[in-house]
């Protein structure tokens, strides 16, 4: 039995087209709930933790208000891992703020819209007795990870890895272990993108941004190189969407070459969300060879320019993130950030709004497609300064007392 | 200055950013969220209100403008003329690109509105910034004149819960009528007051909604005097009279004495000056012609005066304040077109216009306070 737990039922209809009658065709297969005093109503309590189950849990279940128990999500989560590796059960955690996949064989972690769009699949292959969790995470090609990670491999044993000599002023992104790209190239800044910690955390948008303000913010350099695939999963192709975040992050770098190298061809990736990013000025996708590397330097391209980058960059088409509650809220965080800036008021000073919401993938490719990174012209801001100043001395006559419609 | 948010996102950052956009420094923003907290808090009068067409996402599912929360919560401001906030300013926020759907809510008294852009609707960056411009002009113009409003509808409150709450105009059909017609009037002169007009009827066809609105309140004394006065007289057409005429409080403005010996309630010393003082005229007297024939509306309004207010120096005071507001009256291009206007004057000018509200006020305010005498 599968037991899908998530509180938000009407993103569940409306986004991911899981309507009740949908849901219905696989209720001897499936038990979707949405509130804690369901699991009661139902008398499942015990039932969902007894073996051969699938739990399949948003993430921020437990935070809703109404689902709040004793232990905090953390905890529980815990708890559940620990419950599903002494037993044959699996636990598949899933939330909009993901945007990589991980497996661990019993415990994995997706995006939202991946686990909505495989579930059907995944529920077929389990009511063959096919239990592989690949098939939430990867579809109708669960093998596509050990198909991409031969690749690799054969790539990395085939690449010539003699020094590269350029006049160039280079920085190379490198995957580390078997994902590493042996590349040599001279006088290049090299940064190793996978490290010991999280993976999860190493494809977020918050590590990406981390990555453009460590590396890329100090040096200009003629071209940057980033491999195709990082993280814990290789189908991800990160690789596009860190260049669409360098594009779109104002730095020293905005406007540098990229080159994205990847061992496979546009055929793996042309559904990427971030593949049109190869679609604008000075960004390409070069193959996994030394001489793709050397013809790469040796391109004299007409440079790309912060006039010219809306415009590039609106050829990237991205959806609203998963973790949106809803359309709405994006169109009134756009709305303050967009009022904010005619006004020539720093939306930091806007200490009720997220900031964190401007390191988004998302918000940036906003920002950056409507050229709202540049500095109101001076004699806008001062007349909105006037405005401000005379405001405060505004006078009104014949201002009634408002007092005396006051509720008591 | 009470300004009011409705917005479901007001403490995501548009309450502060519009507490920067205006930094007015007594200004106080108060926030509703919800659709419930919205109606619970308009029932306090504010300055201005901005207000959201969707405050939750569940309106993105509807079709129908009424059914927006937006539009509840205005149609609940404008549930009544004496609904507090029926006069206050109000600018839409809205992320809406469909005309029709800001067209309703224009139609139903949002005075001004500002486009959010959403992201699927980004301006290019001269029609954003027009649009901040517009929203700096809006609102400026509307805490400004937005007073003016609320004080034509303030003193037209206070007229109607005078006249609804005191028996003068209670329980007997004929003064019933005169209590709607009074209402009826002070909206009448509120909509041509506040009209928005467009820039064809202004500048091409020359429309003078001001001087309409005068006239209209100036015409509520028509039945102010009605309304006072008592209804079982013999009464024809057009205030002729050929006996008595008695006010509510039983005392008289015409006593006819004889046949051909009449008493006022007031008499006219000097030209236009006017004294709360009894005066018999005799048919041979060029005054007694005035109070047998056609009593023009004037007259009958010294007569009130002189037989509302007791002291003597509050008559002169009050018949003063009249006697301005009637030549302004009679010098409304409209209605009594000297000579000179006609060679010499344009039909219309800017000053006329600021002139007519004031006189507007004028009116109100003497209305106002012959209620107060009751």
């Amino acid at each position: 039995m599968i037991y899908l737990i998530d509180d938000k039922k009407e993103r569940q209809e409306i986004d991911y087209n899981w309507t009740s009658e949908k849901l219905q065709k696989h209720q001897g297969t499936l038990v979707p709930v949405y509130t804690l005093q369901q699991i009661e109503e139902l008398g499942i309590g015990k039932e969902i933790f007894n073996e051969g189950n699938v739990i399949l849990l948003h993430e921020s279940f437990f935070d809703n208000i109404t689902n709040r128990l004793q232990k905090n999500s953390t905890e529980i989560r815990k708890d559940l891992n620990e419950h599903v590796s002494k037993q044959n059960s699996w636990v598949v955690y899933f939330s909009g703020s993901k945007s990589s996949r991980t497996n661990s064989g019993k415990i994995a972690h997706i995006p939202v819209s991946i686990l909505y769009k495989n579930l059907e699949m995944f529920i077929e292959k389990l009511q063959n007795g096919d239990i592989n969790l690949d098939y939430i995470l990867f579809g109708s090609n669960p093998k596509i990870e050990n198909e991409l990670s031969s690749k690799l491999e054969i790539s990395n044993d085939n690449f010539d890895d003699s020094l590269i000599n350029t006049n160039t002023s280079n920085f190379v992104f490198q995957t580390e272990g078997k994902q590493n790209v042996p590349i040599k190239l001279e006088n290049a800044v090299k940064e190793q993108l996978s490290t010991k910690e999280d993976y999860e955390i190493q494809s977020s948008d918050t590590f990406l941004n981390e990555l453009i303000s460590r590396f890329l913010s100090e040096t200009k350099f003629d071209n940057i190189f980033i491999p195709l695939c990082f993280g814990a999963t290789l189908s991800d192709f990160n690789g596009l969407r860190l260049a669409s975040m360098i594009r779109c992050t104002k730095s020293k770098n905005q406007l540098s070459n990229i080159f994205i190298y990847g061992f496979v061809g546009v055929e793996y990736i042309f559904d990427n969300e971030y593949f049109n990013i190869l679609k604008t000025k000075n960004v390409e996708l070069i193959d996994y060879k030394k001489a793709s590397f050397k013809t790469a330097l040796e391109r004299e391209s007409d440079p790309l320019t912060i006039e010219e980058l809306p415009k590039e960059i609106s050829k990237l088409k991205l959806e609203v993130p998963d973790h949106y509650e809803d359309n709405h809220s994006i169109a009134n965080e756009f709305g303050i950030y967009q009022l904010a800036y005619n006004a020539g008021i720093d939306i930091k000073e806007i200490t009720d709004f997220d900031s964190e919401k401007l390191n988004s993938s998302f918000f940036k490719w906003l920002i950056a497609k409507n050229g709202l990174f540049e500095e109101l012209p001076k004699e806008i801001q001062e007349k909105n300064n006037h405005y401000r100043v005379q405001l405060q001395g505004i006078k009104i006559i014949d201002k009634i007392d408002l007092s005396q419609f006051t509720k008591k | 200055m009470k300004i009011l948010l409705i917005d479901d996102k007001a403490d995501l950052g548009w309450k502060q950013l519009i507490e920067k956009l205006f930094p007015i420094p007594t200004m106080i923003i108060d926030t509703a969220l919800t659709i419930e907290t919205a109606i619970n808090k308009i029932s306090d009068k504010y300055d201005l209100i901005f207000l959201d067409v969707r405050l939750d996402a569940i309106d993105h599912k509807k079709c129908k403008i009424e059914e927006f929360s937006g539009f509840k919560i205005l149609k609940e401001i404008k549930k009544e003329f004496l609904s507090v906030n029926f006069a206050t300013p109000i600018i839409l926020l809205t992320a809406t690109n469909k005309v029709w759907n800001i067209d309703a809510f224009r139609n139903y008294g949002v005075d001004a509105y500002y486009i959010k852009e959403h992201p699927d609707n980004v301006f290019d960056k001269e029609t954003s910034k027009q649009n901040y411009d517009n929203l700096k002009q809006d609102f400026r113009k509307l805490i400004e004149e937005g007073s003016k409003k609320e004080q034509i509808w303030y003193l037209s409150k206070e007229i109607i819960d005078k006249i609804c709450s005191h028996f003068y105009f209670q329980g007997n059909k004929k003064y019933e009528n005169v209590k709607a017609r009074i209402i009826d009037k002070l909206k009448l002169g509120f909509v041509y007051l506040f009209k928005e007009q467009s820039l064809i009827e202004k500048e091409l066809l020359k429309t003078n909604n001001e001087a309409l609105a005068f006239i209209i309140y100036w015409s509520i004394l028509e039945e102010i005097v009605k309304g006072f006065s008592d209804v079982n007289e013999n009464w024809d057409a057009i205030y002729k009279r050929k006996s008595d005429w008695k006010f509510r409080n039983k005392e008289y403005f015409i006593e006819v004495l004889t046949n051909d010996n009449i008493k006022i309630n007031f008499s006219k010393v000097g030209h236009g000056q006017y004294i709360k003082r009894e005066v018999e005229y005799k048919n041979d007297n060029i005054d007694y012609n005035n109070y047998i024939g056609i009593i023009n509306l004037s007259l009958q309004v010294y007569g009130l005066l002189a037989s509302y207010i007791p002291e003597n120096s509050e008559f002169n005071q009050k018949a003063d304040e009249f006697k301005k507001i009637n030549k302004f009256r009679n010098e409304v291009d409209f209605i009594h077109s000297n000579v000179q206007n006609i060679y010499e004057k344009e039909l219309i000018d800017q000053k006329d216009l600021t002139e007519h509200f004031e006189f507007s006020v004028k009116v109100l305010k003497f209305i106002r306070d012959i209620l107060k005498t009751l």
